[in-house]
Parts: structure tokens; C-alpha cells; sequence
């Protein structure tokens, strides 16, 4: 074994040109799938970034609720202890078919998805 | 020449391709990493927008709350009116200085109690019993189709059934200050799937429905616990607002004799009186709710009232 690891190491004889091109080319194709992953990796993180900052910075406006941007109405369904039926009558001041109405602030600066919050009232 | 360039490039000595598959492998996996890495960063914003909305439709639906229900004056009115008719009947001795007057027999004596309860602007409930005090009076049982302040404020004052009965003495005796713990429940639902309405910008209205348990306790504190769950995952944010009650009681009591008659018998015979005594009991009871407090539960926490 020592006498066979011995020969090679004192071989003069080199790689064939075929084995030499396949190792460039393997070592080319391993180095450029490496940058290209990192490139994209980079460019996705930067997105990312800007993404949550933008989605940070309008929900801000969630808060603040200071952009309307659409009218709606909420419904409290309420179940009468007494009767068992399901009715919406909050306090006297509203009737039996009572609908709040709210305007909703809506983040959609984070792609498919969006964030929204609403508060009472309306604007025509 | 020919020769030796053909065993060259036939040559099966050197380890150049295998240190090349390494760079491959090494090249691939840390690539691999770094992307996965990336990704996953990227990810974790579309869960951040999940969980804000979990969080912009419980608060928004605790805000709205509170602000329907805080300061709302919900006002129960209880009267008890005691008509006492007392028939006595005189009789003239005509005997002796001939006029003086003797009560014949016992006196008869007749009471009628009416009750009405007025909760708020509701229909009066009202009940009469003859008979007074001794008569069977199994009372009234609040009214459905109440508002929802109204339903609590009543179950808050007549504690003495599980449905809230009034116009009994038992129920005159009640107080708002010491009532029935109470649980039920809401259910805030968007419109925002009809035509015409929000049909565009929230995007799943259904999403942002919120349940929330009612929870009174004795002494009248509302608490709110709103919930919005995700379907898929479970997840869950929860809040809970705390509505201190401010209770106002107060009663009054007066007495009056409403009409005397007298109608003479057979002459000679004397007469008999009619006295009807009228008593009125009226109690009354307001109570209204403020916000004093909003807190963040966690699972165990939400799962049932304190």
C-alpha cells in the first residue's frame, strides 16, 4: 500500500485534458450556482427589507386611522339569554336590524395579503 | 505522437474531477443554505401580516365595543301599588242619649297589589293580585327581544331565577349590588361580501369576525373577552375589556287615603264606611357601564372567565 501511495506520488504522469475540462467545467458551473444563489439571496432579503418597511410605515395609518379609504357596516349578533334567539340590539339607541357603521383602513403593501382595522363612523 | 496524444486523453491518472464534484457539492449545499436562509426571512412577514390582522380586528372590535356601551344609562323602574279598601259598619244606640256609635262586627279588609316594572323604554310589565299579602304571585318573567344592555341590567337586578322574574315582593326586595354572576355571548360579523358594498379592499371580511364571551359578575363588572381565531393553524389573539358599573338606587314610599264614603243603612240601623288607602312603594334602579380596564389574555387565560 505504502509502495503504491509512494509511485503516484513520484509519478510525473498528469490528468487526461478530458478529466481537466469536466473539472473546470464542474468547478465553473459549482461557483456560478454559488453567486447566482447568493445574488438572489441578497436581492431577496433587500425586498424583504423595504417590504417591512412599507408595511411597517402604513400601518402607522392603522393606528392613527388617519386615511379612509372604504365605508362598511359591522353587525353584533347577540343570543337573548331569556329567548335563545340571535338578535343585534345593542343598547335601546339602535334597532333590531342595527348595523354599525365603520370605515376600515387597509394595508396592502405587503403583497396578497392585507392588514386592515376599522372604527365607527362613515364618509360619504 | 499520434500515439501518445491518443493515450492522453485516454489517461484514467489524477484526481482532478473528484476535488471538482467536492467544489460541486460544497458549492451546492452553502448555496442551498444561504437561500433557504433568505427565504425564510422573507417568509416571516406574510405571518407577521396574519397575526397583526388577528390583532387590528380584536382591537378594532374592542374599541367599537366599548365605545356602544360605555356610558349607556340602562334605568329599571319598579312600582308597588297597595289599594286597601276597609268596609266598617256603625250602628246608633238608640238607647241612652240616643247617638252614640258602636262598631258592628270586625272591620273587612280587602288589599290589591299592582306591579309594574319599566326597564328603560321597553313595554311596562305589569301584574295584579288580590288577595294581598297571602295570594299566590309567581310574578313576571322579564321580556325578550330586550336590547342587550337592558337583558344584562335586568339579569343583574332580579337575581332570584335564572330567568329574571319581576312584579313579586321578592323581586321589589332585589338590588342591582348584589347580583347573579352571568355569562352569554357576541358575535361581531362584517358585511363586507355583499354587492355594492365592500366588495373590493377587505379582502377576507370573514377573517376579521370576532366572538366575545360576556361575563358579569355579582357586583355588576362586565367583562368582554374577544377572540379571533385562524382556521387554519389555530392561532389565536385575544383581549379582554373590564366595564366597572356605576349603580344608583333609590326608593320611595308614600301613603294616602284616597276616598272616604259612607252610606247610611235602614234608619236608625247606622251606616257603614268605605276607607281606601292607597300605598305606593317605587324603587329605582340606573346603572351604567365605563371601561376601566383592557388587558392582552393569553390561551389558558381566555378559555373562561376568572
Amino acid at each position: 500500500m505504502l509502495k503504491k501511495m509512494k509511485a503516484r506520488l513520484e509519478s510525473q504522469s498528469g490528468e487526461s485534458i478530458a478529466e481537466v475540462l469536466v473539472a473546470v467545467m464542474l468547478s465553473a458551473i459549482g461557483l456560478t450556482m454559488l453567486a447566482l444563489m447568493i445574488s438572489a439571496t441578497t436581492r431577496m432579503v433587500i425586498r424583504s427589507k423595504n417590504i417591512t418597511s412599507d408595511y411597517v410605515g402604513s400601518n402607522n395609518q392603522l393606528v392613527e386611522k388617519g386615511d379612509t379609504t372604504l365605508n362598511g357596516e359591522v353587525e353584533v349578533l347577540f343570543v337573548d339569554p331569556i329567548s335563545g334567539v340571535q338578535h343585534k340590539r345593542l343598547t335601546d339607541e339602535s334597532s333590531e336590524d342595527y348595523k354599525i357603521p365603520v370605515r376600515y383602513y387597509i394595508n396592502d403593501n405587503i403583497g396578497n395579503v392585507s392588514v386592515t382595522s376599522y372604527k365607527k363612523g362613515s364618509e360619504s | 505522437m499520434k500515439r501518445k496524444n491518443h493515450s492522453v486523453l485516454r489517461s484514467r491518472t489524477g484526481a482532478s474531477i473528484t476535488f471538482a464534484l467536492l467544489l460541486f457539492l460544497v458549492c451546492a449545499v452553502v448555496g442551498a443554505l444561504v437561500l433557504t436562509a433568505g427565504t425564510a426571512a422573507a417568509g416571516r412577514i406574510s405571518n407577521l401580516a396574519e397575526s397583526d390582522q388577528r390583532f387590528y380586528s380584536v382591537s378594532s372590535a374592542a374599541e367599537l365595543l366599548a365605545g356602544e356601551l360605555s356610558g349607556k344609562k340602562v334605568t329599571i323602574e319598579r312600582t308597588r301599588v297597595l289599594t286597601t279598601v276597609t268596609n266598617t259598619t256603625y250602628s246608633v244606640d238608640l238607647g241612652g242619649s240616643g247617638s252614640v256609635v258602636s262598631v258592628v262586627g270586625t272591620p273587612e279588609k280587602s288589599t290589591v297589589a299592582d306591579y309594574t316594572t319599566k326597564i328603560n323604554d321597553n313595554e311596562p310589565l305589569t301584574a295584579t293580585v288580590s288577595g294581598y299579602p297571602g295570594a299566590m304571585n309567581n310574578g313576571v318573567e322579564i321580556g325578550s327581544g330586550m336590547s342587550f344592555l337592558d337583558t344584562y341590567a335586568a339579569k343583574q337586578l332580579f337575581s332570584n331565577s335564572t330567568n329574571a322574574v319581576c312584579n313579586t315582593d321578592a323581586a321589589m326586595d332585589d338590588t342591582m349590588k348584589n347580583g347573579n354572576v352571568q355569562s352569554g355571548e357576541l358575535r361581531l360579523v362584517h358585511e363586507g361580501s355583499r354587492e355594492g358594498d365592500l366588495t373590493y379592499g377587505v379582502k377576507d371580511p370573514d377573517s376579521m369576525a370576532v366572538d366575545c364571551i360576556v361575563y358579569v359578575l355579582a357586583d355588576g363588572t362586565m367583562q368582554l373577552t374577544l377572540s379571533n381565531e385562524t382556521e387554519e393553524d389555530g392561532a389565536t389573539y385575544s383581549l379582554r375589556v373590564t366595564l366597572s358599573p356605576t349603580i344608583t338606587e333609590s326608593e320611595s314610599e308614600t301613603t294616602k287615603t284616597e276616598s272616604t264614603t259612607r252610606t247610611d243603612l235602614e234608619s236608625g240601623d247606622g251606616y257603614k264606611e268605605s276607607v281606601t288607602t292607597v300605598t305606593t312603594l317605587t324603587k329605582t334602579s340606573e346603572i351604567y357601564w365605563t371601561v376601566s380596564g383592557v388587558e392582552k389574555l393569553v390561551l389558558s387565560d381566555a378559555e373562561g372567565g376568572d
